[in-house]
């Protein structure tokens, strides 16, 4: 028997296949799903000349073993990590070319939640996978041990080699945290003197993360009703579940809820939320929508000068 | 919730939730004019729109804010006429059969609500519901317009696993799990039939505002009716 391009050996702590979201699904309930940094799964795709919303694999705090049985183009992609072929260190954000018989080992991803490795090609799973209904396709799709999969070559895929200059890699501050949002519709419950002393709060993240969402606490922080009518929510929704409670909606997360929306996380600023560590410590800002506008421009240019710098 | 709007027969006080999100908000529109609305939006919207949602009070239009400004939008939703109005919101009824005796909590809520089984079977499958919203989970539907009767809270203890098919009871409101999940309704029915296909474009063909009946089978029908 033929045997697969390559293999998942160790698929890590939780290793899916992402692309970069669902859309026109939510008003059957679906999540959006899609890679939690959409900065990331961008420039991996890049690397290796894939189109930019090609599936990946997205690891989860800690990476996989990968065997390849055949020569690959591969990048990955993570703001720190630990990355070997056959165990030697390689770097993230280049193009690297794989012959038969590397092992691709992602270790733990040292600062950020999420790291991505895209292969050149169209990855096909060796045997047909059976999705659960609610991954519905090959979204969202959890890795086990030893999973093989095919890789279909696309004709004219470009054979040059890149990397992003350093200043381009998204990072992680070593200042403060501090978040962007949009006024929530229920803003307005909390019991403050005025909405911008939610500024002056300090959130810490709890210790589990989630791709459906992200808990944090912090003091003092009361509504004058924890329970709305079930009520849409996004991606970067902030809900207060109680006293001094909120959960950050992310990608995986249900699109209604029944908790107060105090806030939405602009676009700009969900994928550096979504790579803050358990335990970290943030504070929001209320912006307005011109400048949620203006940030998300701004991240545009910027990525989409990566993709003409390779045309 | 800010500056307010005419749309149809209702006022709508608008929000912009995201970069291309739109909520809509009325305090005076029932449920069936949100239902009539959301159907009115979703046929055949303007470019740049691209998605319609609806929950119990509001409606959520999503949009490419590089193709349509909310300005347009706004246009487009103060155009709507009702002749438009009788022409799209056309809704259909779905009978779905639900084998009662297999339902796993019948007997717990007969016993909390102090009625027979028969009786819960005979209120609960009486009543024409709507499908007041999908949300939860992919497919799951929410129904309005349950017996107060039949209203019994959720449990305190969610069940760690509800079948695909089954009908529930949480607080004033009946549902229908669309998929095996964790879930905290009581289940007092199971319906051998298959609602929602996550492969297939529309993947549930009951659309918010429609109307949904239960017709009482026997468990030697459900094996029959189960694919």
């Amino acid at each position: 028997m033929k045997k697969p391009s390559f293999i998942v050996q160790d698929p890590g702590l939780s290793t899916t296949i992402q692309g970069t979201g669902r859309k026109r699904v939510a008003r059957w309930g679906f999540p959006s799903a899609g890679a939690m940094d959409s900065r990331l799964i961008n420039l991996a795709n890049f690397l290796v000349g894939n189109p930019a919303d090609h599936y990946v694999f997205e690891c989860a705090i800690q990476g996989g073993i990968f065997e390849f049985h055949r020569s690959a183009t591969i990048a990955i992609t993570a703001i720190d990590a630990e990355i070997f072929v056959n165990n030697q260190p390689v770097s993230a954000f280049k193009t690297q070319k794989l012959s038969s018989g590397d092992i691709l080992k992602i270790g733990r991803i040292r600062k950020g939640n999420f790291a991505y490795l895209a292969i050149q090609g169209e990855i096909a799973p060796v045997e047909k996978i059976s999705f659960s209904a609610y991954e519905g396709d090959f979204y969202n799709f959890t890795i086990q041990k030893n999973q093989s999969f095919n890789l279909e070559e696309v004709e004219n895929q470009p054979q040059s080699e890149y990397f992003i200059p350093r200043n381009l890699r998204p990072r992680i501050s070593t200042g403060k945290h501090i978040i962007r949002v949009l006024p929530g519709p229920e803003l307005d419950l909390l019991q403050l003197e005025k909405p911008s002393d939610l500024e002056l709060m300090t959130f810490k993240l709890g210790q589990q993360i989630s791709r459906m969402g992200f808990r944090a606490q912090t003091e003092k922080l009361t509504a004058s009703n924890y329970n709305i009518p079930s009520s849409l929510t996004l991606p970067g929704t902030i809900q207060l579940t109680g006293e001094d409670s909120i959960i950050v909606l992310m990608r995986d997360a249900q699109v209604t809820g029944g908790y107060p929306r105090i806030g939405q996380i602009i676009e700009a600023d969900l994928d550096r939320f979504a790579q803050l560590p358990p335990g970290t410590t943030f504070s929001l800002r209320l912006v307005d929508i011109e400048e949620a506008l203006k940030q998300r421009e701004i991240k545009r240019r910027i990525y989409s000068s990566i993709w003409n710098m390779g045309k | 919730m800010s500056e307010s709007l005419q749309i149809l027969d209702n006022h709508w006080q608008w929000h912009r939730f995201s970069e291309a999100t739109l909520l809509l908000k009325s305090e005076t529109a029932t449920l069936d004019e949100i239902h009539a609305l959301y159907r009115i939006l979703s046929d055949h919207p303007p470019k740049g729109i691209i998605e319609i949602l609806q929950a119990m009070e509001s409606i959520a239009i999503v949009f490419d804010p590089d193709f349509i400004t909310p300005q347009h939008i706004f246009s487009w939703l103060m155009s709507l006429s009702t002749e438009k109005k009788k022409i799209s919101v056309k809704t259909q009824k779905h009978i779905i059969p639900v084998c009662y005796e297999m339902g796993k909590d019948l007997d717990k809520i007969a016993e909390y609500l102090n009625l027979s089984s028969d009786e819960i079977i005979k209120i609960h499958s009486d009543v024409d519901y709507t499908l007041a919203m999908i949300g939860f989970l992919p497919g799951f539907m929410y129904l309005s317009g349950l017996s107060e009767k039949l209203h019994v809270p959720r449990k305190s203890n969610p069940d760690i696993s509800v079948d695909a098919g089954s009908v529930g009871i949480g607080g004033s409101q009946t549902g229908m799990y669309s998929l095996s999940s964790p879930g905290g309704w009581n289940i007092i029915g199971l319906s051998p039939i298959s609602l929602f296909e996550s492969s297939k474009t529309p993947p549930m063909i009951v659309q918010p505002g429609d109307t949904v009946r239960f017709q009482p089978i026997s468990s030697q029908e459900f094996e029959e009716l189960k694919p």
